[in-house]
């Protein structure tokens, strides 16, 4: 089973849209999955638990955990080269 | 006309829990979501707003008792809790305003994009939710869905206004390509930002100190791993111990101290999550939006309009947010005429200095200053709003005995505040006042696009 961070800024807005095309590429590649939605100052507090960060911007600071920039779900463009990054990083 | 009045106000009169998820569901079938679908994210919207009730009534219980203490046994004047833009966003949705915000600036945006007035495709529909605020402030003066509307829909088209123009600037001081950012909330950090970029210019000119300026990549990781700075950036430490600390100072004996102190923190940690559902509940009508959005994309001149979020990233804005938390404390302390104890909106300053950044091309020492002052009249704004907004919040279920409310971040406040000026006068005055803004903007806009248009021309047959 795998575990998602999905972070934005506040850990409302952005990050519940990207949520939901996540689950549905990990539900299409039948990875189990729990995904976590939190801000990303919080991402700390969850690091230890996750496979892979996907973010809303650039995160500023190297995790021990992969991390992909999520924001082409939101804008339509590089949405597929981000997927193939996840489906990577995950099997 | 009284017919569209009486018509809403019964509507209204079911109450939001009824009101807004029906509304949500109607318009998701008009979006051709299933209907399913439709429903489920209707009622989905409602459980955010019982969660988001249930959140906000930890500030009447518990925070607001803090505010009388402040007021009666510290002599400090403030009596007004800041629940920031993540209940602001939740309360203007539950307002009459709010339920049919999104069918309306879908349909503004649609219209303003086809007569060739922006070329913003603005379909972030949570964020409409400042259009509500503002429409809702105006209802609460006019008791007029049409004004409500027409004021609402002046907020956005200037909005569209800046959007547009900014679009370049954002897309190279965020990296993004092809976005703008239409978002309700940064109307002041455009025209602030913009009056005091040939100031700094100016000043820059005259003054040539290149050390100053030079804030390079690696203070922004630096301060982040700082430990102190990671205590407060966290809601649950920075909610207990702002609670506890402000619960001494408000003279509450040691166990009602500590008891504030877990109230903030568990108002800070709740809010967010009981909003989030709600945001849940639009996706549907969200992802018929998006598929909306792509087909007429054929068209790739447009910007996507995006979040204020994304300049969330940068170096300078990531910095500003930790370091805006205690000058944010500090000026509500010290300002003449504030009244607002700055609380859930500490976690949001990088929203307040994201599009400052922007403006000032990602300069550390401008978009400090210039969040620094912009702080200053957010908080008497927002002091001087309290009473309406909190009437807002009440009228639409929102239960208070002991506090008012409002919000430092989000912006809202600030942007919404002429058209409530404007309608309060008199309706006339604000309705002229909405108008010139919607026809100034459609004006102003349709001759920058053919100038720009007629410019990229010139500059092919020139290639040619």
């Amino acid at each position: 089973m795998k575990t998602i961070i999905i972070a934005c800024g506040s850990g409302i807005a952005t990050s519940t849209m990207i949520s939901a095309n996540v689950e549905e590429i990990l539900n299409d590649a039948n990875i189990a999955h729990e995904i976590i939605q939190c801000s990303i100052p919080e991402i700390e507090s969850y690091e230890s638990r996750a496979d892979l960060i996907i973010s809303t911007s650039q995160l500023q600071r190297e995790y021990s955990v992969p991390s992909v920039v999520g924001i082409g779900f939101i804008t339509g463009k590089d949405s597929e080269e981000a997927k193939k990054e996840i489906l990577e990083i995950l099997s | 006309m009284a017919f569209i009045n009486e018509f809403f106000a019964n509507l209204a009169g079911l109450g939001k829990y009824l009101m807004v998820p029906l509304m949500i569901a109607i318009i998701g079938v008009l979006f051709k979501v299933n209907v399913d679908k439709a429903i489920k994210g209707g009622i989905t919207v409602g459980i955010g707003l019982f969660g988001l009730d249930l959140a906000l009534s930890i500030v009447s219980d518990y925070l607001g008792p803090v505010a009388n203490g402040l007021v009666t046994k510290a002599n400090l004047n403030l009596d007004v809790v800041d629940v920031g833009w993540q209940a602001l966003s939740g309360i203007a949705f539950g307002t009459q305003i709010g339920a049919m915000i999104i069918p309306v600036m879908i349909l503004f945006n649609v219209i303003m994009v086809t007569i060739g007035a922006s070329r913003t495709m603005n379909v972030d529909i949570w964020n409409f939710w400042h259009y509500a605020v503002t429409g809702s402030l105006v209802y609460f003066v006019t008791n007029n869905i049409l004004y409500s509307l027409l004021a609402a829909i002046a907020h956005a088209a200037i909005i569209l206004l800046f959007a547009d123009r900014t679009a370049p600037r954002v897309q190279e001081v965020t990296g993004i390509p092809g976005i703008s950012i239409p978002h309700g909330g940064v109307l002041d950090q455009w025209i602030f930002g913009f009056i005091m970029e040939p100031i700094y210019n100016f000043i820059g000119k005259r003054f040539r100190n290149d050390k100053k300026t030079k804030v390079g990549g690696g203070q922004g990781k630096k301060l982040q791993e700082n430990a102190i700075f990671k205590i407060i950036q966290d809601p649950i430490y920075l909610g207990f111990i702002l609670g506890t600390v402000l619960g001494f100072i408000a003279g509450q004996g040691a166990k009602t101290s500590f008891t504030t102190g877990m109230a903030m923190a568990a108002f800070l940690y709740l809010t967010p999550r009981m909003v989030k559902i709600l945001m849940e509940g639009l996706l549907p009508i969200n992802q018929a939006v998006q598929k909306m959005r792509s087909k007429m994309d054929g068209n790739s001149d447009l910007y996507i309009g995006m979040d204020n979020a994304v300049g969330l990233g940068h170096n300078t804005v990531m910095l500003i947010t930790v370091i805006a938390i205690p000058i944010l404390i500090v000026l509500a302390a010290i300002v003449p005429g504030n009244r607002v104890i700055p609380i859930a909106s500490l976690a949001a300053c990088g929203y307040c200095s994201s599009m400052l950044n922007v403006v000032h091309k990602g300069k550390f020492g401008r978009t400090l200053f210039s969040t620094t002052i912009l702080f200053i009249s957010t908080l008497l704004i927002a002091s001087y709003m309290a009473p309406v907004i909190t009437e807002v919040a009440i009228l639409s279920g929102f239960e208070t005995e002991y506090a008012l409310i409002s919000s430092l971040s989000g912006g809202t406040l600030i942007a919404a505040a002429p058209f409530f000026l404007a309608f309060r006068f008199s309706n006339t005055a604000g309705l002229i006042f909405s108008l010139i803004i919607i026809v100034g903007t459609i004006v102003l806009q349709r001759i920058y696009f053919k100038n720009k248009d007629q410019q990229e021309e010139t500059k092919e047959v020139k290639q040619v």
